[in-house]
């Protein structure tokens, strides 16, 4: 049987408890299920809250392993050894490192495995793995690898109908320890519903979002309006979709 | 030579010893402080790339870009020399002539993988999601809104499109080539074939031409016959979609995609503030309304006044008459 390890981040911050979509992590997992190889969800923290981490149980799996340690390159690419899996496939941009999007390389490169980046589909087949990549503006590459691989997920990439959201469920959190940390113990209980901060205090919110498109908006004013009869608009506009290379014909 | 579009080619390239007898021979070459920059295909990323280029190399050394934009359009932007090459070859560059940093735009994409891929198979420094340059130290935004990281500058540089640097004077661009750089041995995953884009099929976030509908388009089969004939990728506004005439994965806005296109058709859209947010980074939008007053025109390059539907049939006649 063919196993993917997906790594997954929490999809908040862990100092500030901001939450973020974390559709990247989602939407590997979904298309390692898709796969039909045997999946095992893996987040490597610190920390000890587990309740962010069920966003990622409510695809099918009702179990997750959580890796309490430091460095997450070298824990995941030893639990990727240790079960002896045939891929990896995780986000692109995790928490770690405030984001810096290294992760995935640093881990391929300890593994001594090839990177493929942008995944939109993998499939097991007697020779390793094919797998479909996403290139610029929609445009996609078809891979043949015969050992194993990272791959990497980018959500704006991937093609609409793959399922980005699930409802949490129970889920089955096992727990491993790195030695010779002097962590606190971690709390699987269920936490009490409470409201979420959506945005650091003082960053822009929504709002101030809308006001400045809107202040935009009215010092712009600047593009050209034209009427006529529909026949003259039709020439002008195919004239300028034209001038940006677009018309097949 | 290396093989195009091979982003494995880093990893083999470091095997092999750069070539360096063409090196001396050649006066075409590019000087080893240059800094090279990679400006992507679009005209955004060539913006931010040749700004961050040049204020980082300041007056004293060359930006050399790997591009297949015109000398004149790259003149424009204070670029010294141009190499036709693609952006693949940056390890043997590396190899080679040994720049002072190279610097790709941050497009969650194939350059952002590249310059990401090259940091680690080639233990070079590097700056991702950089949005300012100066005095030696580089800026970077992290996932926290407003909070940037600052450090020292790296050998990479990935560069957002919110960077901030002064515009350059534009300078005469000159060919240049390159010495031949590594032979590449086979290995790795292999290419199989590229598939052409589908528009229908394209996330809107990755689309190059986006025509969406809005509340004054009500023959939803006329809108996706025009968007076939023109080869574009359907979208539609909220209100579309809350009334299920078009699936969600298709709803631009706040609480649906933000999209990047190079141009933006909006037909029978008046735009909604949400709306709006969520085509801020297009490069060109038509507008075609009846209303010339309304907010979509007031942010559109072209606003067209007509009614969707009669611009529609013409269009399609157009096209019909030049099969």
């Amino acid at each position: 049987m063919t196993r993917v390890l997906v790594a997954v981040s929490l999809p908040c911050h862990p100092t500030t408890g901001n939450r973020f979509r974390a559709s990247s992590e989602t939407l590997a997992l979904a298309i390692a299920l898709a796969s039909g190889a045997e999946v095992e969800i893996v987040h490597v923290s610190t920390g000890n809250r587990q309740e962010d981490l069920l966003t990622f149980a409510g695809f099918g799996d009702s179990s997750l392993v959580w890796i309490r340690s430091p460095d997450p390159a070298s824990a995941l690419a030893r639990r990727a050894v240790e079960t002896n899996v045939d891929a990896v496939l995780t986000g692109t941009r995790s928490a770690m490192g405030l984001g810096t999007g290294l992760l995935p390389y640093v881990i391929a490169r300890s593994l001594r495995w090839p990177v493929l980046a942008g995944i939109l589909e993998a499939t097991p087949c007697s020779d390793g793995w094919r797998c479909e990549t996403s290139m610029c503006h929609g445009a996609r590459a078809v891979w043949q690898t015969e050992g194993p691989f990272l791959g990497t997920v980018a959500s704006p990439a991937v093609s609409p109908g793959i399922p980005r959201f699930a409802a949490s469920r129970k889920v089955e959190i096992g727990v491993v320890e790195e030695e010779g940390l002097d962590l606190p113990k971690p709390d699987l209980t269920d936490a009490p519903r409470r409201s979420v901060a959506l945005n650091a205090p003082g960053s822009p919110d929504h709002a101030d979002r809308l006001r400045t498109i809107l202040t935009a908006t009215q010092a712009l004013n600047s593009g050209r309006i034209i009427e006529g009869n529909p026949e003259e608009l039709a020439d002008v506009f195919l004239q300028e979709v034209k001038s940006h290379g677009l018309l097949r014909r | 030579m290396i093989r195009r579009h091979d982003p494995f080619a880093v990893r083999r390239a470091r095997k092999v010893a750069p070539s360096t007898d063409a090196k001396a021979s050649s006066p075409n070459l590019p000087p080893a402080e240059c800094v090279v920059a990679v400006p992507g295909r679009s005209e955004q990323q060539l913006l931010v790339v040749a700004k961050a280029a040049r204020a980082l190399a300041g007056e004293e050394r060359p930006v050399l870009a790997l591009s297949s934009h015109s000398p004149e359009a790259l003149s424009a932007h204070a670029v010294d020399l141009v190499v036709r090459e693609e952006p693949e070859v940056l390890p043997a560059v590396w190899m080679t002539l040994c720049p002072y940093a190279i610097i790709l735009p941050e497009d969650g994409g194939r350059y952002s993988d590249l310059g990401r891929r090259l940091a680690v198979d080639l233990e070079l420094s590097i700056a991702v999601h950089v949005v300012a340059i100066g005095a030696g130290l580089v800026w970077s935004a992290t996932n926290l809104p407003g909070k940037e990281v600052v450090a020292p500058l790296p050998r990479i540089l990935l560069v957002d499109r919110r960077i901030s640097a002064p515009a350059a004077t534009p300078r005469v661009t000159r060919e240049a080539v390159l010495p031949p750089l590594c032979n590449v041995p086979e290995g790795g995953p292999r290419l199989l074939r590229t598939i052409e884009p589908e528009p229908e099929r394209t996330a809107l976030p990755n689309a190059r031409f986006v025509v969406a509908a809005g509340a004054g388009v009500r023959d939803l089969g006329l809108f996706h016959r025009f968007v076939n004939a023109l080869g574009a990728t359907p979208g539609a506004s909220r209100n579309l979609v809350d009334s299920g005439q078009m699936p969600r994965d298709r709803q631009i806005g706040t609480s649906g995609e933000r999209i990047a296109a190079d141009v933006y058709v909006a037909l029978g859209i008046s735009g909604a503030v949400q709306h709006l947010e969520g085509i801020d980074d297009c490069q060109c939008v038509i507008a075609v309304n009846t209303d010339s007053s309304c907010p979509m025109a007031a942010r559109a390059d072209l606003t067209l006044r007509c009614d969707a539907e009669t611009f529609m049939h013409r269009v399609l006649a157009h096209l019909d008459r030049r099969k």
